[in-house]
């Protein structure tokens, strides 16, 4: 049932024509369109699968005069400011099934209240696509700096990592000490609205330890949209021999580095876990590095603690399990700690912790001897998917 | 997949004060996103050391070491 609209001199309604009157009447459109006076109050249906437009010019319409848009053709429908102008919060492209309330303002002037729901964009660019995203998604991924360039504005979903943060240095000339895991880089999941223009993507090196220095990892970013931190470093052990306080504490960041000796407390993980911790005040073992998933495990009497376990990403990237974001192993004197995951770097009985692989976010691991090089942390990587 | 360089940028006094994951070809396409001066690091290759933030850079050897470790003064050791 649809009500007569507009209503005439002397026309005569029935009850269900009343009853109907909050049902506006349909205008379909299968093409380009300007809209007229006779639109006020219809629903304007595009149903066309090209690309269309409404177009809205000035000297038409009163202020308070409303016109209803909906698009239910495949094909984008835009409203488009002829001579007059449209203000929006939102987009005037409407997808399929987008549409929303145009109203105006004066003879001039209207605004578009979108009342589509959100919909996935599309975008070029970065390091290459991904080979097999989940179906229905469309993806790219970045194992360096580069451009992302939206060619449709809408949401999308990114899973990034930063870097991984090195393990500690074991320079004593005195004693010989354990170094802690690194810390995994920070891990962010979101889904965000991006504008179609360009961003630049940025991905964190991995930090780097000497005998005499530790690193932390550094942030990857998407513009000044998102962040995601590096790591945090394990514990290092007295430099000189000289004295605590040339030690260093593990320290913050996306996953916090583990502790040792003297200073027992692992580092706090900020879009992490927090480093484990050491028990005592033994020189022969450190802990492991606090990951994207779990916190570092702690380090015993000879043996170091595991690095904290990554995340699988094979759900976001379709790819095969791969696992981001763990902690490096703590160095230890007899057993030293594992990797949290494959790509991580493992605690060392020796001068060299293991580094972790490029672009997994991953801790590297810590070390035990005397002078001895935490490894490595992995440098970030950047996922971006879209519904295609 | 992993075909990328790795960047230290140096301050006035050669401290490294950044450190990209970057393609060479990028840098010079992007040249408004490296401003100062840059060296390349490499990543887990023997005799050479890889760059971290604070590490100086000697023009000689063309490679990085590590200044001495600053303590946090906040910090209080547990023992």
């Amino acid at each position: 049932m649809t009500t007569p609209f507009p209503f005439v001199s002397g026309a005569v309604l029935t009850a269900a024509q009343l009853n109907a009157i909050t049902t506006l009447p349909i205008s379909a459109k299968t093409a380009n369109y300007t809209l007229a006076v006779g639109d006020v109050g219809y629903r304007i249906q595009m149903t066309s699968a090209s690309s269309t437009t409404i177009t809205v010019n000035t000297g038409i319409f009163a202020a308070g005069d409303t016109i209803w848009i909906q698009n239910i053709g495949a094909g984008t429908c835009t409203i488009t400011a002829g001579t007059a102008t449209v203000g929006t919060a939102s987009s005037l492209a409407l997808a399929q099934y987008g549409g929303g309330t145009l109203v105006f303002q004066s003879a001039s002037a209207a605004t578009f209240f979108s009342q589509q729901a959100a919909t996935y964009g599309a975008a070029t660019g970065l390091t290459g696509a991904l080979a097999t995203p989940p179906t229905g998604y469309s993806g790219l991924y970045a194992t360096s700096d580069g451009t992302l360039t939206v060619t449709r504005a809408g949401i999308f979903d990114v899973l990034m990592f930063g870097g991984g943060a090195s393990g500690g240095y074991t320079s004593s000339v005195v004693n010989i000490g354990a170094s802690g895991g690194g810390g995994a880089g920070g891990m962010v999941s979101a889904t965000v609205y991006l504008a179609a223009t360009t961003y630049a993507v940025t991905i964190g090196a991995g930090g780097a330890s000497t005998t005499a220095s530790l690193g932390n990892g550094l942030k990857t970013s998407l513009g000044s949209v998102l962040v995601a931190v590096g790591g945090g470093a394990g514990y290092g052990d007295q430099f000189t021999g000289l004295g605590a306080a040339e030690r260093l504490p593990a320290q913050t960041g996306g996953g916090g580095g583990g502790g040792g000796r003297v200073y027992n407390a692992g580092g706090v993980g900020m879009q992490g876990f927090n480093g484990g911790s050491q028990s005592g005040v033994t020189a022969t073992s450190a802990a492991g590095g606090g990951s994207v998933s779990a916190v570092g495990a702690n380090a015993s009497a000879t043996t170091g603690g595991a690095g904290g376990v990554g995340f699988d990403i094979a759900t976001f990237t379709g790819n095969a399990s791969a696992f981001k974001g763990a902690g490096g192993g703590g160095g230890a004197s007899v057993t030293a700690g594992a990797a949290g995951s494959v790509g991580a770097g493992a605690g060392s009985t020796g001068a060299t912790g293991g580094s972790a692989s490029a672009n997994t976010g991953s801790g590297g691991g810590g070390a035990y001897a005397s002078p001895g090089t935490g490894g490595s942390g992995g440098s970030g990587v950047f996922y971006i998917r879209w519904k295609s | 997949m992993n075909n990328h360089q790795y960047f230290a940028q140096l301050n006035d006094d050669n401290v490294v004060i950044d450190v990209a994951v970057v393609t060479y070809e990028f840098m010079q396409e992007n040249p408004e996103r490296y401003l100062g001066q840059w060296v390349e690091t490499f990543f887990n290759l023997p005799n050479k050391t890889y760059a971290g933030i604070g590490m100086i850079y000697d023009e000689i050897t063309k490679d990085f070491y590590a200044p001495i470790p600053t303590p946090i003064p906040d910090e209080t050791p547990n023992s």
